[in-house]
């Protein structure tokens, strides 16, 4: 049986190719991975947004053409001299441009000082990623909506090529300063004047309650944890293929001579397959770990108990690749058998959420989802890097033992008896 | 050229199930994802706790509510949305208190941070109107002010540079096309590497001894892999459009776009073919690459978030990005065809290339 298990340990071994591809490609999408999620949405300042403002309108012709429409009005002195005084107060233009140089705002939003037309081509060539544009009138409009109660409205608009993350969150903001302007407006519209300071509310977050002090997983936990089961599932899947070269080429025919159990050459993709995983997830592990310190400050209870999970996962991996080898040569056809076993591999990695997560799926893909062993070992270890229960633990690693207990015995089964094939 | 075909569409004739399930699984998963991707609506759990909790719930939920398209704040129950969170099958849930919130999260996903702004927002927003009214009921305030807000003195317009509307982002129909795209690739690749198999079975070897030429012989097998690929699109693109009603632009550009990336697909299908050489080999490497290129080529995440230039080249060797943006632009922002030409002919000039080099790989003496 050792002789079986060296044979196909050897002939991974011999196709470099090979190697690389199923050390480096899992490495290598995490990074990715890390690169593109995490390191975006943690520290907002890593996004740069270039604007440019374009001023059309005349503050001082604006507030003229205001002094001249009071006048109009034919308001008491004492009233017309009030509102002059409220708008000599009130400068919106000033507002925006107080607002977008703020300190809030400058660590991410750089103003760049361009005409009109320069802005517009900046922004078509992907330089500018939006204008500001306050349009003329717009003193004159604002101040009589706000202090005569006219209907005009002074509207700013921001000008894009196409949307973006940069451009949506910059309307975003843009939009809930200029409601809270408005509600300011409206609050003073109706004379109301707070009585009393505002209960701010704290807000705050609240880590899930775990006895020993829980911590929050990340999200380059969940991608680690996601893309290393994805390709210990791979390495079923290529162990076992193998058989369709030894098939092919009549080794299984050949070993069926030579007096050894058929059963040997099951055990040894089984096994195979199992050091194989096991060896994929230490490399993966401790490359990710040491590039991106993905689980920071860990003890060693819960490194045990990662690898614990991960050596029952490694252990459906074999069973899934005896499984696959059974089928091979049970089947007359290797490509149904490679075709079904694609089948398999990728129906767990869709619906155990490794290729991308499963929130806003219907609940009972969800549902199934969390009984492949992917996503049951991605449930178990979320709750691990949490909490550290053991409890917890035992019931995903005796599921883990049980798939493979049961695909052990279904390949034994259908494996072809001495004598037939 | 023909027999070639014709063999390949026997083979599967005879053996109908294998094909079926694969073109019909790989239909109901792209039907699933493009559906919920579709319709992406968080909800959120919120909850209250001591002895007017349902008052405090109602109050806050239709708040929240208010004015949050994309988030859904439902009331439940205290044990059942700790205990999702804890398992990790929801990032969040809310604790409502009178004046104040807790979230209640065990992870420090994305979206996490997006939630508490709007939650912040309608919770500052309350407290500054209570002092204001100087008692907890505000509602007639509330009213007032929204009264006046209905024609605000301020306002902000979104437009393109260009004058016309700026058509907002739609991740859920980049979703819907990024996973027809990619599902097809892989009913794509296990079609292409018929080739392999005829390879190492040794019907090519009889085939290069007939009178069919070496190329009738490739364009036979490819051109077979098209049609099947292009069928499984088409597919979903019919259904989608017909059964599910949903916008996903004019059909005749969406199924050019679609017929120029199955055409490169089977293209990168058969370079990987060509430096695999056996069908296992094929199977052992395509399906781990092909799950990267939608990853790399910012399927999943909003335009601008992969802006690394390295990724972006890797990205730009691959036909994914090109079809996903032609598809976007032909579906949200009525693209033409002058407009779709420069992704499609990059996308042709990948199946160019990529067909050359894998074809010469594979021609190479093997072993």
């Amino acid at each position: 049986m050792g002789a079986f298990i060296k044979k196909d340990l050897l002939v991974f071994w011999r196709d470099r190719k090979e190697i690389l591809m199923a050390l480096l490609l899992p490495i290598l999408i995490i990074v990715i991975l890390n690169f593109a999620f995490s390191g975006l949405f943690k520290d907002e300042k890593a996004m740069q947004i270039d604007i440019s403002v374009v001023q059309e309108d005349d503050v001082k012709k604006g507030m003229e053409q205001f002094a001249a429409a009071v006048e109009a009005k034919g308001l008491s002195s004492e009233e017309k001299s009030a509102v002059l005084a409220e708008a000599d107060k009130l400068d919106p233009v000033q507002l925006i441009h107080d607002f977008l140089n703020s300190s809030d705002l400058k660590e991410w939003v750089t103003v760049k000082d361009f005409s009109e037309k320069e802005a517009a081509e900046q922004v078509k060539n992907g330089e500018l990623d939006a204008i500001i544009k306050i349009p003329e009138g717009f003193t004159f409009e604002s101040l009589s909506h706000v202090l005569l109660g006219e209907t005009s409205q002074g509207s700013v608009t921001i000008l894009a090529e196409e949307e973006s993350a940069g451009v949506s969150t910059l309307q975003e903001v843009v939009h809930s300063f200029i409601n809270t302007v408005n509600t300011q407006f409206a609050l003073g519209s109706k004379g109301v004047q707070a009585t009393a300071e505002p209960i701010l509310p704290k807000g705050g977050k609240e880590v899930v309650e775990g006895n020993d002090g829980a911590d929050a997983y990340t999200i380059s936990q969940y991608f680690t944890i996601a893309i290393g089961t994805l390709f210990a599932l791979f390495m079923a899947q290529t162990v076992s293929l193998k058989t369709m070269t030894e098939k092919r080429e009549q080794v299984f025919n050949r070993i069926l001579l030579t007096n050894s159990h058929p059963l040997s050459f099951l055990i040894g993709k089984t096994v195979s397959a199992f050091i194989l995983s096991i060896l994929q997830f230490a490399i993966t592990l401790t490359v990710v770990q040491l590039l991106l310190n993905v689980f920071p400050d860990k003890s060693f209870t819960f490194w045990a108990g990662l690898m614990v999970v991960l050596i029952a996962f490694a252990l459906t991996v074999g069973g899934l690749s005896a499984l696959f080898t059974a089928l091979t040569l049970h089947l007359s056809d290797t490509n149904a058998a490679s075709g079904i076993s694609t089948l398999v591999i990728m129906g767990f990695g869709v619906l155990g959420g490794s290729f991308f997560p499963l929130e806003g799926l219907p609940e009972p893909i969800q549902k199934i989802g969390e009984w492949t062993p992917n996503g049951l070992t991605q449930t178990a270890l979320i709750e691990w890097v949490q909490y550290s229960h053991f409890n917890d633990l035992l019931f995903p690693i005796s599921f883990l033992m049980g798939v493979f207990i049961i695909c052990f015995a279904i390949s034994v089964s259908i494996f072809p008896k001495r004598g037939r094939s | 050229m023909y027999p070639v075909f014709y063999a390949q569409f026997l083979k599967d004739k005879r053996k109908p199930l294998l094909i079926l399930t694969f073109i019909g699984l790989s239909i109901l998963a792209t039907l699933i994802f493009g559906n919920s991707a579709w319709q992406t609506n968080t909800t959120v759990a919120v909850f209250a706790t001591g002895p007017n909790a349902e008052e405090i719930e109602q109050k806050w939920v239709k708040l929240l509510n208010k004015d949050n398209e994309n988030t859904e704040y439902v009331i439940s129950e205290e044990g059942e949305a700790r205990e999702q969170v804890r398992e990790g099958k929801r990032d969040i849930a809310i604790l409502l208190m009178e004046q104040d919130y807790r979230l209640i999260t065990a992870s420090d996903m994305p979206n996490i941070q997006l939630i508490e702004q709007e939650v912040h927002k309608v919770f500052t927003e309350e407290a500054q109107l209570q002092a204001i009214a100087g008692s907890a009921d505000t509602a007639e305030l509330r009213e007032e002010i929204d009264r006046y807000l209905e024609k605000p003195p301020l306002t902000v317009k979104i437009k393109s540079v260009n004058g016309g509307e700026l058509t907002s982002h739609n991740m859920g129909t980049q979703l819907l096309f990024g996973f027809t795209l990619f599902i097809a690739m892989f009913t794509i690749g296990f079609k292409v590497n018929g080739i392999n198999a005829d390879k190492v079975s040794g019907v090519w070897n009889r085939l290069n001894l007939s009178p069919v030429s070496k190329t009738n012989m490739y364009t036979g097998h490819l051109l077979y892999s098209f049609f099947i690929g292009f069928f499984q699109m088409a597919a979903v693109f019919l259904i989608f459009e017909y059964v599910m009603n949903y916008e996903i632009g004019p059909l005749s550009l969406i199924l050019t776009i679609a017929a120029v990336f199955t055409l490169s697909s089977v293209s990168l299908a058969m370079l990987v073919a060509g430096f695999t050489k056996t069908p296992e080999k094929f199977n052992m490497v395509y399906p781990s690459v092909i799950p990267i290129i939608p990853i790399i080529s910012g399927v999943y995440v909003p335009p601008g978030v992969m802006d690394n230039p390295v990724f972006t080249f890797i990205a730009d060797l691959f036909p994914m990005g090109y079809a996903v943006e032609a598809m976007m632009d032909a579906a949200l922002f009525g693209a033409d065809w002058s407009e779709i030409m420069l992704p499609v002919s990059l996308m042709l000039l990948i199946a160019v290339i990529y067909m050359g080099i894998g074809i010469n790989l594979g021609e190479r003496s093997r072993r």
